[in-house]
């Protein structure tokens, strides 16, 4: 269950141990730590009284993936404190790198920090105190170190776990209650913790007591299997949960903050996966001359890591054989959790048991074959549907947007995004303002800044009247520079995100949701696209440019891709005030401020390079030098949607 | 229906994917268009007979069949048999030369018929050959189509011509010969079957165009030359490839069945026939590389014809681009240079102040260079040259231009690569061209059509930074590539090497006295460290 190298760094001293995410058959057959005792499996303890602090003042935390760890960490209430505090993980995706502890000054000053990463990607972190540290804190801080530290928003709503196994409803939320199976919630001081209590329940759960708080029961994993619908309980039971089960709610949520695009690869050199079930437990098999090879083997859960996902990125696709399963739940979050990492999947159909997926996931994941996904764009279109799918039916956001509603609560309105644009043509506003309004699952409202351009002119207002989402105008005198005139119209903006959108682009109907998703599961401060799809004008020509990979960390993004949240771009002082090149600018400012930059995919966005009075003066054979592949005339990708827009009528018109 | 006048609206194929076209069965549908079979002749005058009475049974309306003989000279002279189809003659080839290109040439000249079929006179061909041929020729005017023939042994006098009459006009051509003994032709089948019949054939499809039995519409015959009559063997590989160049697309009739009477030479005598025809073939067939890896030699069919217009350019400037074509590493170029050139008359002039001086500097320049050529309107193809580059003003292609313009333009199958050109704000754009995809453009247009288009909907087409690689601003002369010069740089690149290999050594030095400062003992390192940092304090 662990690797040598964690073996070798872990102290030769008596320690508690606690784990996370390691399969059954692993904790049984597998090298434990020397000197340890039983390990506490962290997902299979039920969350009530915190563990007592250890004799050694050594403990430790071990989990399969940080997937695992941040899971973990939702319980890190009941940890206790040490002198000698480890955290291991054993396997990781390549592309990551692994955490630094985010040191607060408020700890007792430590002794020795030390990080260690082993050859197969497993890592551990050492820290020793001369006083009783909290592992409570120590884990926090790790766990954030992966994140980058971000600031983030807890999700929605406040929430206590109950029962064994609670932990998968609301990974990686430090500071989530706890609470006994039979309550009570309420602290002492008449403080409510939570606005919702979720109870992962065995057969003998008491009912849940306290009338304050709603409570959402789950029967716990284990009890869903197909051995275990058809064991204990017995039949009865199994029909008491059955109706539940095809309910996406009934699934615990994919971490979205780990298990997603991140690290996407669009040319890969392995072929076709089958996601199959082998025992009790789903795995991934491809092919080889002699037989096939297991890639992966999720738990038994059906709780996929971002390791998992990790072994995954090379394969073209992933077939679904659903064949004799596990137990509903399991092949749905095994899904759930490819899916939103955008792994090609692929079935020809979904059966009726699966209906946990959801509809919309159910049918996309039907939408494309090994044929189709022979190509690298069809095939990362398709991921991109699939994502976007489980990201709005799977994601923790979403689980518990859903989950509140349904037990009454008043769910807040989905974060707006302001839309600045920032124009000196009023020809092209119409166009513009069109794309803006077709943008789908997000709330949006407009910044148009007339950079120079009277309010009064009829192309504005006509174009401004046919807006049905809300509009501000910001009239800006002509000689103010265009990075201040774009922070004219922030000064205007209220939402909590800003997109910087150009006036003559193409952007497709996803546009603003996906990168909103980005800048979710990534962290990033800035995120956006590279210019994939061009085209270009002069010569009637569509390019695309791959230029590397798309969802990846550090890449660059095209300037009216920019979507940050409303609070960085305050903090680092808005855009740099310079009258050209203003997207360069910025994302040096970015960087400067410590800010990172996110490209995720490309295809929902079209650079139009027009033949003339374009700000931007490259020659078209500059954009012919890197193509990929290309296309007379204008060729949006299909997830751009054109066919009845002004583009599509374009497009109609060749 | 065809007829220059009155030309039907065409089908547009794609590359030589004749599968978009629906023909007829046979025998359910209604013929219209004439065809003049022509079948070259010496001696073999019994498989002539029988080869007569084939024809003679044929299920094609009999008003729409010429049967064209053409003896080359038999001693004694053929003549016609009993058994012959209605519309038939004999005629002599024309005098003065011989072969079974001189003869198919004579008779293409005597044929009435919208399509000619060339049909060999040791060929029983079954009742409904002509038929299944000629059904293509009904659904596009550019199509070459090719029966198919297995070949037996044939003894003189084992059948009588009416026997063969009876049996393929009663449908029972089949059962001539044991199928099991017969043996197919086996390298041109063999392309057949790895291209899904022709259909995903790209750009050496023309060699299947072997003699026995094909069928050309005589409008595509004519812009291809006809048959080339100055040469022996290997005749219709040559007219293969020209009516290629015409766009042309080849269809392989398996319903268009045959018996071939004994093998033909290039079965029984394939390596000497190679050697035979390889001088006369390498002329004609640029596609063959393997043929024209001689370096200096100068070509019948040039691989590339490079087009530079002369109007309007400096001299400089045409003498840059020509000379820059000629420099290229495809050694069978040629260049077309466009200008008025019957306006340079011989009358006096100031030499030096001649208005249209620049065009007589370019007139005089490459005057005696084989592989220029001066025209006064630049033709709509460079036919039978495979591919061409229009080269504007102001730019050369580079040495390795060509070669590369045809690997890629061969590895996309793209009818033209356009090559973007910055000019100032604007742009100019270089075009090489595949001659065939041009051809079949001009063959299909209509009067609204745009021919890019069509080339683009045909064959597909390509767009490049024209500047990356293959083409320069004109300036300097070609620098000559010489062993001298390659020599030079070699030695230059040679002292480099000796430089980064003293660098190398250098820093191989510098990691070892790290390594050495790593392992020193931690006293002297402690030692060290507190030097550094009283050389800090002071």
């Amino acid at each position: 269950m662990i690797t040598a190298f964690i073996e070798r760094v872990l102290p030769d001293t008596p320690m508690m141990v606690m784990i996370a995410g390691f399969h059954p058959e692993d904790t049984k057959t597998g090298p434990r730590p020397r000197s340890a005792g039983e390990p506490v499996d962290l997902d299979e303890v039920a969350p009530e009284a915190p563990f007592a602090t250890p004799d050694s003042g050594v403990v430790a935390l071990i989990a399969r993936s940080s997937t695992d760890l941040r899971r973990a960490a939702t319980l890190a209430d009941l940890f206790p404190e040490a002198k000698h505090l480890l955290v291991a993980v054993t396997q990781s995706p390549p592309h990551r790198s692994f955490a630094a502890p985010a040191a607060d000054p408020g700890w007792p000053p430590p002794r020795s920090l030390r990080l260690h990463r082993g050859p197969a990607g497993d890592w551990v972190i050492e820290g020793r105190f001369d006083r009783q540290m909290s592992m409570r804190d120590f884990v926090a801080a790790t766990v954030r170190g992966l994140d980058g530290r971000r600031v983030a928003a807890p999700l929605f709503p406040r929430v206590a776990l109950a029962g064994r196994g609670a932990a998968a409803w609301r990974p990686g939320e430090l500071g989530t209650a706890l609470v006994g199976e039979g309550g009570p919630l309420v602290e002492s001081d008449g403080y409510l913790p939570a606005d919702l209590v979720l109870r992962s329940t065995g057969p003998a759960s008491p009912p849940w007591p306290d009338p304050l708080v709603p409570v959402v029961d789950r029967p716990r994993t284990d009890r869903l299997s197909w051995a275990g619908l058809g064991s204990s309980g017995g039949i009865g039971e199994a029909r008491a949960l059955l109706p539940a089960l095809s309910d996406v709610d009934a699934v615990p949520p994919v971490d979205e903050r780990s298990v997603n695009p991140w690290g996407f690869v669009s040319d890969p050199e392995l072929g076709h996966g089958v996601l199959t079930q082998r025992g009790d437990r789903w795995c991934v098999t491809i092919p080889r001359d002699d037989g096939e090879e297991e890639l992966v083997r999720f738990h038994p859960s059906g709780a996929v890591t971002d390791a998992d996902v990790g072994r995954l990125r090379r394969l073209r696709s992933v077939g679904i054989e659903w064949g004799r399963h596990t137990g509903p739940i399991a092949a749905v979050r095994v899904i759930a959790g490819l899916a939103a990492a955008g792994v090609p999947l692929t079935a020809a159909r979904v059966p009726l048991w699966a209906g946990a997926l959801g509809e919309l996931l159910a049918s996309v994941i039907t939408q494309a074959d090994e044929d189709t996904l022979a190509d690298d764009l069809r095939r990362e279109e398709h991921s991109v549907r699939l994502r976007r799918a489980a990201l709005r039916t799977h994601s923790s956001q979403a689980r518990w947007r859903g989950l509140a509603a349904s037990a009454g609560l008043e769910v807040p309105a989905r974060p707006m995004v302001s839309v600045i644009l920032c124009t000196r043509r009023p020809d092209f506003i119409g166009s513009a303002l069109r794309q803006i309004a077709r943008q789908r699952d997000v709330d949006v409202e407009v910044i148009l800044t007339l950079h120079g351009v009277p309010a009064a002119l009829p192309e504005v207002t006509t174009a401004a009247a046919g807006f049905t989402k809300p509009i501000t105008i910001v009239e800006v005198p002509p000689d103010v520079p265009f990075g201040a005139a774009l922070n004219r119209g922030i000064g205007r903006a209220s939402g909590r995100y800003l997109a910087k959108w150009d006036d003559d682009d193409f952007y497709g109907p996803d546009f603003l949701a996906d990168m909103v998703l980005a800048s979710n599961y990534s962290g990033a401060e800035l995120v956006g696209c590279f210019a994939q799809f061009t085209y270009l004008e002069q010569i009637d020509l569509t390019i695309y440019r791959r230029a590397g990979q798309s969802e990846r960390m550090g890449r660059g993004v095209a300037g009216g891709t920019f979507v940050m949240e409303r609070a960085f771009v305050d903090a680092i002082g808005g855009f740099p005030p310079v009258p050209r090149s203003v997207d360069a600018a910025m994302m040096k400012a970015v960087s400067a401020a410590g800010g990172r930059t996110y490209r995720t995919h490309g295809l929902g966005f079209m650079l139009n390079r027009r033949a003339s009075g374009h700000t931007w003066a490259m020659p078209v054979t500059y954009f012919l030098r890197s193509v990929d592949r290309q296309w007379r005339g204008l060729h949006p990708s299909p997830l751009m949607e054109c066919d009845a827009t002004d583009i599509g009528d374009r497009v109609a018109a060749n | 229906m065809t007829g220059s006048a009155g030309r039907t609206r065409q089908p547009r194929v794609r590359h030589n994917d004749y599968g978009s076209l629906r023909v007829p069965d046979l025998g359910d549908w209604e013929p219209r268009r004439s065809v003049s079979v022509v079948i070259p002749a010496y001696a073999g005058q019994d498989k002539l007979d029988l080869t007569l009475a084939s024809l003679a049974g044929q299920t094609y309306p009999s008003h729409l069949l010429q049967v064209i003989v053409v003896d080359d000279g038999s001693r004694p002279p053929l003549r016609l048999p009993e058994i012959v189809p209605e519309n038939v003659s004999l005629i002599q080839s024309l005098p003065g030369k011989w072969g079974r290109a001189h003869a198919c040439h004579s008779g293409a000249l005597r044929a009435d018929g919208e399509v000619i079929h060339w049909l060999d006179a040791d060929m029983v061909i079954f009742r409904d050959h002509i038929e299944a041929n000629m059904r293509w020729h009904h659904v596009a005017d550019y199509l070459v189509v090719m029966g198919y023939k297995r070949f037996v042994e044939f003894t003189a006098g084992r059948l009588s011509p009416q026997t063969v009459f009876d049996a393929v006009s009663g449908g029972s051509a089949g059962g001539l010969f044991d199928i099991e003994r017969s043996a197919r032709h086996e390298w041109v089948e063999k392309i057949i079957d790895e291209t899904d019949g022709l259909r995903a054939s790209r750009n050496r499809t023309y060699r299947v165009h072997v003699g026995a039995t094909a069928s050309t519409p005589k409008e595509l015959l004519l812009a291809a030359g006809g048959m080339d009559n100055s040469i022996v063997l290997g005749e219709d590989t040559d007219l293969g490839f020209r009516l290629a160049q015409q766009g042309a697309v080849f269809v392989p009739e398996p319903a268009a069945r045959s018996w071939h009477l004994g093998a033909s030479t290039v079965m029984r005598r394939r390596e000497e026939v190679a050697r035979h025809n390889e001088p006369s073939l390498s002329q004609r067939l640029p596609m063959r590389r393997d043929w024209r890896r001689w370096i200096g030699r100068q070509w019948l069919v040039p691989f590339v014809d490079v087009v530079v217009d002369a109007r309007e350019s400096a001299y400089e400037d045409v003498r840059a681009r020509v000379a820059g074509a000629l420099a290229s590493t495809v050694p069978d170029v040629h260049v077309t240079v466009v200008g008025p050139w019957s306006e340079l008359t011989a009358d006096r002039r100031a030499p030096l102040d001649d208005p249209l001086l620049d065009l007589r500097l370019v007139r005089e320049a490459f005057r005696h260079d084989g592989r220029v050529t001066y025209v006064e309107r630049c033709p709509a193809t460079s036919a039978p040259a495979p591919f061409r580059l229009i080269c504007p003003p102001g730019w050369v292609p580079t040495a390795d231009a060509l070669p590369r313009l045809v690997q890629l333009i061969e590895a996309g199958g793209h009818g033209v690569v356009f090559l973007a050109l910055p000019e100032g704000a604007g742009l100019v754009v270089a075009r090489f061209e595949r001659t065939a995809a041009f051809a079949r453009a001009l063959m299909v247009r209509e009067e609204a059509d745009d021919l890019d288009d069509l080339v683009h909907e045909m064959f597909g087409t390509h767009w490049i930074d024209g500047t990356e690689w293959a083409l320069a601003p004109a300036g300097d002369p070609p620098r000559a590539i010489s062993v001298a010069a390659l020599e030079a740089q070699a030695q230059k690149w040679k002292r480099e090497a000796a430089q980064w290999r003293r660098k190398a050594e250098h820093w191989e030095a510098e990691a070892a006295r790290l390594k050495d400062k790593l392992q020193a003992p931690v006293g002297r390192k402690l030692t060290e460290a507190a030097r550094r940092r009283l050389s800090r304090a002071r």
